[in-house]
């Protein structure tokens, strides 16, 4: 992103090209995407009845004007995501009121980063001049001292420049993080005056407002401070492009001072030395220098010759008029062109490249920290969503029965934890899950156009459940699309992994979607393969032993309507240490496609969060990295009248979890309530 | 020598109430109570003194943060002796444990074990874990199931599951546990270590003294208050040029009258307060729709409370020194007293104890000054009416829970406080016989004369208050 010197004006958001492929993510865009998914959640938290209505509003979005410019991208992956929020970002501003989107805060900020940029440069322009006159300072009685004009300028600066690409290439080492926290101490200095100027431009704006779209614009204005951390170096080159045009004004400032005192004053300029240094030497140092540009302009012109380095020796005893004035003028050019070609060149080059790399780590951005799971989620999770979870309430009776019914037990009463071992009494009841899939009426879903045709199961392919099989035998790997090299522990494989294989067309006329997988050979798989657009389920013990077979179709859907994710597996936790274990094993040896990783888990929030889960949340977040999606969804006490395993949570226990999860600052870690409330009542 | 004491750990889930719990066994509602989970951050103890002597103590504890792993510790390490101090040796350094260790502690120190439950919840993964490490540490336990719902769906499933680990089992609202129900608790607690019985005895015996104290000191300052509200009166003295009009008078009337009414409530007031004292409540508000929040003097006080119209004539008549009132009630209003040179509206002002008036108002005259006198209160019924409410305040107080600060009384499903049943106060369910007696009582007190009735009245609420807290009378919730 090339810093718009002159271009003061404020960017009309609707003069912006629209062209498929062209809109990149730019530092403002965040701040208006944390922005609009801030707003979006605060509405939610405080009319959760909107539900229905931003889904409706994003789906449609997505549908009409998104994803047709979105290319190729399969759904769910890094590139889909990032562009699909881009435009969901576009969208949102052009609905914007137009008087309102010209106070959003990127805008702001994208005002106050050309404001600070301006300001910069002019600065360093000024101070270059500033130094420059100094340097140049001539009266006839002494000549300039080229050394130091070439030290102040030209050698400090490349020493400058020089830390800035080490401090740069060297940050992740340890060395230089310990030393620096991040690359820029200049960052620290600077980021205050952005955020600084970003108000103010805001206040100036916000004056000339009426005053009714004053009131609603206040209250944008404290998300100037965009989630910095979650964006990376994103963040912090901004900050840095300042910098540069504060260096690139400084030397056209310090070129145009010296061009201009060479027209139109008599200079003179010479060298000096204590010690026994030859003119040779000097003209060798000078050749060095200039030798970037002494193809061009050579010995006479761009450098001085020898004889007139041997001329303009100083020697202060010495009155000025021994030395020959031709001799005194010929240093001129030389020392312009050190500054242009050591002093702006550079700068200039690290401008550019800062610029580079803002944007490609912008490209690179994966948006998985939460505030931007629920925005992709409404965008590609098919809208009939709704009504499709008020019918799995009513009455369960318009669900098929199973494809492969299961004989076990899904619900058997857990004997009083006497049970030490974990896995083999806790795999039963959540057997169920990976088995056979009841065919639920699938949410029309309308045939992505990323979507492969292996990206929706119509009818469960085969999905190996992997039963807690006593003890677990090293199998032939399935045929994972990407192996991976790790060595697959011969540890137990998850009580009830299923994992779906690529599937086979997809199959949408057919009403029977069962995300799950269905029961296959226990034979097959050690590790499973999770598609772009599926996650691994964990369901908390507690959950999973209320659940019916029946349930688990409501419960996929409710899981799709919250993050668009089908099921590729699922296992239990809550049982002890070594199901954790476990689970964290299996996270770690599956196959993901489209990384980072999709967690969902599911959770009953009845029952204050303790220690105990919140550890076992690190322990995913661990396993899974650091910015895997992991969904955390919570559940009400189930009340056996109301015949609904999977019920609402009150507020009040929503919010004592919230406050918990908060505490961890996990930005990539969201939680949810699994059904809202107000489905529950209408 | 401490050790000797008995001391019990509270321990459960965070959440269940413990603190609620603890707070309403030791009535003490400076115990701070969250419904947000987690309030409790370090194990506190309040131990129950006599004479300045500890012969009880419960700690409080925080929750478990980590069940899973203290059983999975204990389980891994069967040899110990000592599971609890053996735990708190390894873990006590160790931040995340820092509740455990603390909940832990008083258990590794010999402390018995309350475990409190939420019985109004499914049994769920971490109760079970909790169940069977406390069942592991060896000491003598308790369970109690704290059900501040309606919800009684899971009650039998916890029974079953917690007799299986704990020596006793109890259903205990620490949000309406009455006076009684308390009681029964530590007499409960004697059976999970014989050991405790001797002291356990000793302080139940303790705690009935002095509830019988409460009682005593609380039925004491009933009787100071209807002493005194019966002599009290309020005078005004105006000079006779003034006094141009009869509206004058009036507004002078009216004046007194509040005033009067004003001073019978702070009265009222005081008494309260004492009571409350009694009853150690320092955080209480009475539920905004009782009797108690209205008025002294307004009609519904007035309609439920009190005897009725036929008990009061029978009463003052026997009683014989309120005359002119029960003359005046019985001709029903008609014959008013020396109120009457007033003019009319006099009953309309008044009207608010039926159709007599609340007091007579006196003139006299003299020197070019009048002087107005309101008061003491004439009117029969009132008496009764102020001793059923300040009955109805001491039942409050006696069955409000400490441990209730924290309820939501709010919530749709939370015990209801007892299904209305009567409508009137408590006096009116004495026999004649009390009622003649209370009567004479009120007749000599407004004299400020002692009485010798004053024992058997004293004898007649001791008595109710003591079959309020035993549930032997019921406690009009709904007034």
């Amino acid at each position: 992103m090339v810093f718009p010197l002159r271009r003061l004006a404020p960017n009309q958001h609707g003069t912006r090209d629209h062209k498929p492929g062209t809109l990149r993510w730019q530092v403002p865009d965040l701040i208006d995407f944390d922005y609009y998914a801030d707003e979006d959640e605060r509405l939610l938290r405080e009319h959760p009845a909107e539900r229905k209505r931003l889904s409706e509003r994003d789906r449609h979005l997505y549908k009409e004007q998104i994803e047709p410019f979105l290319g190729d991208a399969d759904a769910h992956t890094r590139q889909h995501r990032n562009r699909a929020l881009r435009w969901w970002l576009e969208r949102r501003r052009e609905r914007e009121d137009p008087a309102m989107a010209e106070l959003l805060p990127g805008q702001a900020f994208k005002r106050a980063q050309r404001l600070v940029g301006t300001a910069m440069g002019l600065t360093g322009f000024a101070i270059g001049i500033g130094v420059a006159s100094t340097l140049l300072q001539y009266e006839g009685d002494h000549p300039v001292n080229v050394s130091w004009y070439l030290f102040w300028l030209v050698l400090l600066q490349m020493i400058l420049v020089g830390t800035t690409i080490g401090l740069w290439y060297g940050r992740r080492s340890k060395l230089i993080k310990g030393a620096t926290q991040d690359i820029s101490l200049l960052g620290h200095l600077l980021r205050p005056l952005f955020s600084r100027a970003a108000r103010w431009v805001q206040k100036q704006r916000l004056t000339h407002v009426p005053p009714d779209l004053r009131e609603r614009a206040k209250s944008k204005q404290g998300l100037l401070q965009a989630n910095f951390a979650l964006y990376g170096p994103a963040s912090y080159l901004p900050v840095l492009i300042p910098a540069q045009l504060f260096g690139i004004g400084f030397n056209i400032g310090a070129i145009i001072m010296t061009v201009t005192l060479i027209w139109f004053a008599d200079l003179g300029f010479g060298w000096g030395s204590a010690m026994n240094v030859s003119p040779e030497t000097i003209h060798g140092l000078t050749r060095l220098i200039a030798l970037p540009w002494s193809w061009l302009l050579g010995e006479g012109v761009g450098l001085p010759t020898l004889d007139q380095i041997a001329g303009t020796r100083i020697s202060l005893k010495d009155p000025l008029y021994v030395l020959d004035a031709g001799h005194l003028r010929s240093w001129r050019w030389f020392l312009v062109l050190s500054v242009l070609t050591y002093g702006l060149l550079p700068r200039i080059a690290l401008l550019g490249l800062s610029a580079f790399k803002e944007r490609r780590s912008l490209a690179a951005l994966p948006f998985t920290h939460q505030a931007a799971q629920a925005p992709y989620a409404r965008m590609i999770t098919p809208s009939l969503e709704t009504p499709a979870i008020r019918a799995g309430e009513g009455q369960e009776m318009p669900i098929p029965a199973p494809l492969k019914p299961l004989t076990r037990p899904t619900s058997a009463p857990r004997p009083p934890k006497a049970e030490a071992a974990p896995t083999a009494p806790e795999s039963k009841p959540e057997s169920p899950i990976g088995s056979a899939q009841p065919p639920k009426p699938e949410p029309q879903r309308e045939p992505a156009p990323t979507a492969a045709p292996e990206s929706q199961p119509p009818v469960s392919q085969d999905h190996p459940t992997i039963k807690p099989a006593p003890e677990p035998t090293p199998r032939p790997r399935t045929t994972a699309p990407e192996p991976r090299s790790e060595p697959v522990t011969k540890a137990a494989p998850q009580p009830q992994s299923v994992s779906e294989p690529v599937s086979k067309p997809v199959n949408d006329s057919s009403s029977t979607a069962p995300d799950k997988a269905t029961a296959l050979d226990t034979r097959d798989l050690d590790r499973i393969a999770v598609d772009a657009d599926a996650c691994l389920l964990l369901l908390h013990i507690d959950v999973a032993d209320l659940l019916e077979e029946q349930d688990h179709a409501r419960l996929q859907q409710l899981l799709r309507g919250q993050t668009g994710w089908r099921v590729a597996a699922s296992a239990t936790y809550g049982g002890g240490r070594a199901m954790a274990d476990q689970i964290v094993e299996l996270i770690s040896n599956a196959i993901w496609h489209a990384p980072p990783a999709r967690i969902a888990l599911i959770q009953d929030g009845s029952q204050p969060p303790i220690t105990e889960n919140l550890r076992f949340l690190r322990s995913i977040r661990a396993a899974a990295g650091e910015q895997a999606q992991v969904l955390l969804a919570l559940i009400g006490d189930p009340d056996d009248l109301e015949d609904d395993p999977l019920p609402p949570l009150s507020d009040f226990d929503f919010a004592d979890w919230q406050r918990k999860i908060d505490q961890m600052a996990d930005p990539y870690l969201r939680l949810v309530m699994l059904a809202p409330a107000e489905d529950e009542t209408s | 020598m401490e050790t000797q004491i008995p001391t019990l750990a509270i321990v459960g889930h965070p959440n269940a109430g413990k603190s609620s719990v603890v707070a309403t066994l030791t009535e003490n509602d400076h115990i701070a109570i969250d419904k947000r989970a987690g309030t409790t951050t370090r194990s506190d103890q309040y131990p129950v003194e006599i004479d300045g002597k500890a012969i009880l103590r419960f700690i409080d504890t925080p929750g478990f943060q980590n069940p899973t792993d203290i059983l999975e510790w204990f389980q891994q390490h069967p040899d110990e002796i000592d599971l609890p101090s053996a735990f708190l040796k390894t873990h006590g350094d160790d931040r995340l444990y820092s509740h455990d260790c603390a909940l832990m502690q008083p258990i590794a120190e010999g402390a018995g074990i309350i475990f409190v439950v939420d019985g109004s919840k499914r049994i769920k993964e971490k109760d079970r874990t909790e169940m069977e490490l406390l069942r592991l540490t060896g000491r003598p336990r308790m369970a109690i199931l704290n059900n501040l719902t309606t919800n009684n769906k899971y009650m039998a499933a916890w029974q079953d599951a917690l007799n299986k680990s704990f020596n006793s089992v109890r259903e205990f609202n620490a949000h309406r546990a009455t006076y009684a129900e308390r009681i029964a608790l530590l007499n409960a607690l004697k059976t999970i270590d014989q050991r405790w019985e001797p002291m356990l005895h000793e302080t139940v015996l303790a705690f009935e003294r002095d509830w019988q104290r409460r009682i005593d000191h609380s039925v004491s300052s009933i009787l100071e208050l209807l002493r005194k509200a019966l002599t009290f009166k309020v005078v005004k003295i105006v000079k006779v040029n003034e006094l141009d009009s009869d509206q004058a008078r009036e507004m002078i009337r009216k004046r007194l009258t509040e005033s009067l009414q004003d001073g019978l409530r702070s009265l009222e007031n005081e008494a309260q307060a004492e009571i409350r004292g009694h009853f150690k409540h320092h955080v209480w508000n009475v539920a905004p729709d009782s009797l108690l929040v209205k008025d002294l003097f307004s009609d519904e006080v007035e309609r439920h409370l009190g005897l009725n119209r036929h008990q009061t004539v029978l009463a003052s008549a026997a009683a014989g020194a309120a005359t002119g009132g029960a003359i005046d009630l019985g001709v029903g209003g008609l014959s008013f007293g020396a109120g009457t040179l007033i003019g009319a509206g006099i009953g309309g002002a008044l009207g608010v104890l039926g159709t007599s008036q609340l007091a007579k108002l006196d003139i006299q005259r003299t020197l070019g000054v009048e002087r107005f006198t309101l008061g003491p209160v004439s009117n029969p019924r009132f008496p009764f009416i102020l001793l059923d409410r300040s009955i109805l305040y001491c039942t409050r107080a006696m069955n409000w829970a400490h441990g209730r600060q924290a309820a939501d009384e709010g919530a749709p499903n939370r015990v209801p406080d007892q299904s209305p049943k009567k409508q009137r106060g408590f006096t009116e369910a004495l026999d004649g016989e009390d009622h003649k007696a209370m009567a004479k009582f009120f007749a000599a007190a407004r004299k400020g004369k002692p009485c010798a009735q004053e024992q058997r009245v004293r004898e007649i609420l001791c008595s109710v208050l003591q079959d309020v807290s035993t549930d032997r009378i019921d406690s009009r919730a709904s007034l």
